[in-house]
């Protein structure tokens, strides 16, 4: 023990491993040890993050102890509208699943249930959508009677570069690096007692944390097993670029899986998704998804990919890394015995995945796309009573069910629904009786339509804002 | 099978959760073509579930387009901050359940968690200090919140002790304003249709039918089309909940009119005290098994602070709900739909939930069983956690000086409330959850109001400088008595705010 606190022990060295050392020593008790072992790095873990966060993104880098700068000078983060889908959920389908503040409520009707009952399409009035189609951005303004005022962003990111600015940031901020491979865990009575490095030191501690990625070091001498679904077979090329792209991650499906463009700045991350058992080539890597049956078993608790590893189609790999680290601080153990906080932990954590994965597998539902394995595997996958419930009561009457606290907000869902053709068959009468109904929604489109021309593109912004932050920070 | 657009609704009792169903759906539905006739006999009489409200009242009064003042005249309201619960956790116990958040609002650590540690380390006055409706109510002071609601004065909920009968008589006058059907009878039949079992009319002791396409059964606990026609079925929760009887008596104030209401825990169920404007009711909820129907109404008349001014109504009942609360063409709402005793104002909550949902839900053409099974999920979710919270103030007791306080001690609790209660008393943290009318702050007024204690705190707090706390504690302490200290009398602000009220319920509405 440490003066009255505990000892906490981090192991990893992929983005979720650097996110927490940088999450835990923003909130630990200064009575609290917080050591972060950095073994050699895995290849790829960091970038199946899929590099881009919902407007949460804000709070989890200051939770980090990153401001808005930091990510645009140091982190060479750019500005996210959401994803754009191309060729999904058929071959010259596309969408914009775009981030959006909660649907203005008109003369007591939610704005949804007017468009679905005038058989409008959702993304024409949002105006998230129509820039990132334009290709442009600028931050919300305050005043709430401009309609980009509703408009909400998130962060694309290179996760190693942020890895690298935490590391450089949290150097002298009560984190203890100590660099080494494990060489073994010893375990007793089914808690860890020390992980024993390659060189002979054995770091003793209260709590760990596995951060190993999908090698799960510490889970795995726990013997905490992992649920798998299917296999992916993924390769991450990077590329410089002239001019960055916009506001948006692309993701295209193809007839072997999808791929997905992220601008960030200098260039671009390419993703390749393609299935597992029918993919051999050369330099692709394979990931299961899935989760462990406990993200908290004992005293060893496992972030980031060590814990599950979700297809990275959404924003949901970071928003549930945020949320677990959320979570992990406000229930950080106080002594030894941590069963309340486990049990708590588990189970906020296994409802956070279960909605993350009902999201993600909305994706396939209904799609058209060519029957190869990737996509016969992915359209076979069961369909949960919480997502059956969902796609019930939407295509019913267009009723967005929400369980507690769900990572995906009402409008994330009714935007995925629209985009993947999903239609209600009825409406509410209320909708279908109001009188000025379509002058109310041209209006708004037109809003949007006088707006977006008028707002500066991307590349332009992005290099105009940090122009002045930077003189700004040198000022 | 019907396969007809919705053209007339029939609701069945004029209760406080029919006139609210008539008076809800007449306005939503004002520019459809849909008929709306409430069925009531003035023999059957009403049991007027409760006079005590939550905030959320305001919000169903605010979308009517109702004037405030005008209802707080015609109801002979009072303004309520909370409900004082005394002898619950033992014997000459007392705290307040207030309508809001203690202390102020922080983005970086919870306000009872900078209190626990506080308390912990070297002492801190009671929690209550830092809750303005709380000292506000003790000093039976009242103003409506004003201006910033992160300030303290302005950051508390408030709602309404009322007449509920002449709030019912209220939202009649407006129902039938808005083309409600009013008949008066008694409904001596029920037809269905063979094949679809749905209800298609209802007979009158006058022979007159009425059919409709709807209906809303608010015809109280004996449920007259979800239960006696649709044999829907009962979930029994007497085991948690074992009250089934009341005694209810309205007597005269005597003192200040109190801007709360009081719930004083007994040896075989527990009182209520509700002030209005020109009386108090009282009522003693009971369970038969631990007490004599003489016992229980001799403990309430006893007690009695003012002379009773009315004879002393028993009322009989069955914690629980209805199996499914919307059954083929038969909506309920009100005590049809279930009874949770009013230990915390629910009742005219959860009809005002079944309103709410139901105009959300309302079927679109023919009845869908997709909008069906929606309501019913919805509404169990509902039902269930109040039954929790419910349950909380039985359990979180050292009490066990009668048969009853002994029944809760042996209590096998559902595995949700025990988590709750632990994660609680390990480090004071609220199990949170985003559908339910009772948010961390209740729980946490319950919990610690009745000796839940925690054993340690969230540390992540002990990351403020001790000098930081205490002027932050104190800061907030005084300034919520200083605030206190300049309000008004609750009974002096609520004439003051009435002077100019509407007369008339057409007055109202033009001032709106």
């Amino acid at each position: 023990m440490h003066s009255g606190g505990l000892t906490v022990v981090i192991y990893g060295s992929e983005f979720a491993a650097y996110a927490a050392s940088a999450a835990l020593s923003n909130v630990l008790p200064k009575t609290y040890k917080l050591i972060h072992i950095t073994p050699e790095k895995l290849t790829l873990c960091s970038t199946l993050y899929g590099g881009v966060t919902g407007p949460s993104g804000y709070d989890f880098f200051r939770s980090l102890g990153l401001e808005e700068p930091d990510l645009l000078i140091s982190g060479g983060a750019t500005f996210s509208y959401g994803t754009y889908f191309r060729n999904w959920p058929s071959a010259s389908a596309s969408w914009v699943q775009c981030f959006s503040q909660p649907f203005q409520v008109l003369q007591d009707i939610p704005l949804d249930q007017l468009i679905s009952a005038s058989g409008g399409n959702l993304q024409d009035y949002l105006i998230g959508a129509q820039a990132t189609l334009a290709g442009r951005f600028a931050h919300p303004p305050p005043d709430t009677s401009n309609p980009l005022s509703r408009a909400e962003y998130g962060y694309h990111f290179a996760a190693d570069a942020i890895a690298r600015l935490i590391e450089a940031k949290t150097r002298n901020e009560g984190v203890e690096r100590i660099e080494g491979q494990l060489e073994d865990v010893s375990v007793s009575d089914d808690a860890i007692e020390a992980l024993r490095l390659r060189d002979g030191r054995e770091i003793q501690g209260d709590l760990f944390i596995d951060c190993s990625g999908i090698n799960r070091n510490l889970m795995r001498a726990l013997e905490n097993p992992y649920q798998s679904g299917r296999s992916l077979s993924v390769s991450v090329s990077r590329s410089r670029s002239e001019q960055l792209g916009p506001p948006c991650r692309t993701i295209t499906a193809s007839d072997t899986g999808w791929q997905s463009i992220l601008p960030v700045q200098g260039g671009v991350e390419a993703l390749t998704i393609r299935d597992g058992a029918s993919d051999s080539e050369r330099g692709h890597l394979l990931f299961e998804t899935g989760a462990l049956t406990k993200q908290w078993t004992n005293n060893c608790v496992a972030l980031g990919h060590a814990a599950y590893f979700m297809e990275p189609l959404t924003s949901a790999p970071i928003t549930l890394l945020h949320r677990s680290l959320k979570r992990l601080g406000e229930l950080i153990p106080l002594d030894r015995d941590m069963s309340v906080e486990r049990q708590e932990y588990n189970r906020q954590t296994s409802e956070d995945i279960a909605n993350a994965t009902a999201f993600n597998q909305a994706h396939f539902v209904g799609a058209e796309t060519e029957m190869s394995p990737y996509w016969q595997k992915a359209k076979a996958a069961p369909i949960g009573d919480r997502l059956k419930r969902k796609l019930t009561q939407f295509q019913s009457r267009g009723h967005l069910v929400q369980y507690d606290l769900e990572p995906f907000n009402p409008e994330d869902w009714a935007i995925l629904h629209y985009g993947m053709g999903r239609r209600p068959t009825r409406h509410d009468i209320r909708a279908k009786a109001m009188p000025n109904a379509g002058r109310l929604l041209d209006q708004f489109k037109s809003a949007i339509a006088g707006i977006v021309p008028r707002m500066p593109p991307h590349h332009q912004y992005l290099s105009r804002f940090r122009a002045y932050l930077e003189k700004k920070h040198y000022e | 099978m019907f396969s007809k657009p919705i053209k007339h609704i029939c609701i069945l009792g004029g209760g406080t959760a029919g006139w609210m169903t008539a008076a809800a759906l007449s306005n939503k539905f004002k520019n459809l073509d849909i008929d709306i006739t409430l069925v009531e006999s003035e023999q059957i009489g009403t049991v007027g579930v409760g006079e005590a409200t939550l905030p959320h009242i305001r919000f169903f009064n605010q979308s009517l387009g109702l004037d405030e003042k005008y209802v707080i005249n015609a109801t002979k309201a009072t303004f309520k901050l909370g409900i004082e619960f005394c002898d619950w956790g033992k014997l000459g116990d007392r705290y307040i359940h207030p309508f809001g958040d203690y202390g102020l609002p922080n983005p970086d650590y919870e306000f009872h968690q900078l209190w626990l540690r506080q308390k912990m380390n070297g002492g801190a006055p009671r929690l209550d200090a830092y809750s303005y409706p709380i000292i506000a109510a003790e000093n039976a002071k009242f103003h409506l919140p004003e201006g910033n609601s992160n300030e303290i004065g302005a950051n508390f909920g408030y709602a309404y002790q009322f007449d509920s009968s002449l709030y019912a008589k209220l939202l009649r006058t407006y129902s039938e304003d808005n083309g409600v059907q009013r008949v008066e009878g008694k409904v001596v039949d029920t037809s269905m249709d063979s094949e679809s079992g749905y209800v298609t009319d209802v007979r009158l002791e006058s022979g007159a039918t009425i059919a409709a396409d709807i209906f809303v059964d608010c015809s109280g606990f004996r449920g007259l089309l979800i239960e006696q026609a649709l044999e829907t079925g009962y979930e029994d929760w007497s085991n948690w909940l074992p009250c089934n009887r009341a005694f209810a008596v309205q007597s005269e104030t005597k003192g200040d009119i109190l801007p709360y209401t009081r719930a004083t825990a007994r040896k075989a169920g527990w009182q209520w005290r509700i002030p209005l404007q020109h009386r108090t009711g009282n009522g003693h909820v009971y369970c038969s098994d631990f007490i004599s129907d003489e016992d229980a109404l001799d403990q309430l008349v006893s007690t009695l602070e003012g002379d009773a001014i009315t004879e002393p109504k028993q009322l009989f009942f069955k914690t629980g709900r209805r199996n499914a609360f919307w059954n083929k063409n038969v909506v309920a709402i009100g005590l049809s739909a279930g009874f949770l005793e009013p230990l915390e104002s629910t009742s005219i909550h959860l009809i005002q939930e079944g309103i709410t949902n139901l105009i959300d839900l309302f079927p679109t053409d023919e009845i869908n069983h997709d909008d069906v099974t929606e309501y019913n999920e919805r509404m169990t979710l509902n039902f269930d956690r109040v039954r929790d919270f419910l349950l909380l103030h039985y359990v979180a007791t050292q009490r066990d000086d009668s048969e009853m306080w002994q029944h809760f001690r042996s209590m096998k609790l559902p595995d949700s409330l025990t988590e709750k209660m632990d994660a609680w008393l390990k480090r004071g943290y609220v199990i949170p959850y985003e559908h339910g009318v009772f948010l961390p702050p209740s729980w946490i007024a319950v919990m610690l109001g009745q000796n839940l204690v925690p054993s340690s705190y969230d540390k992540r707090v002990d990351r403020l400088p001790d000098t930081d706390l205490d002027h932050m504690l104190s800061s907030i302490k005084n300034r919520t008595s200083m605030k206190v200290k300049e309000a008004p009398l609750h009974s002096t602000y609520l004439s003051d705010y009435l002077q100019d009220a509407p007369n008339s319920l057409s007055a109202s509405r033009m001032s709106n």
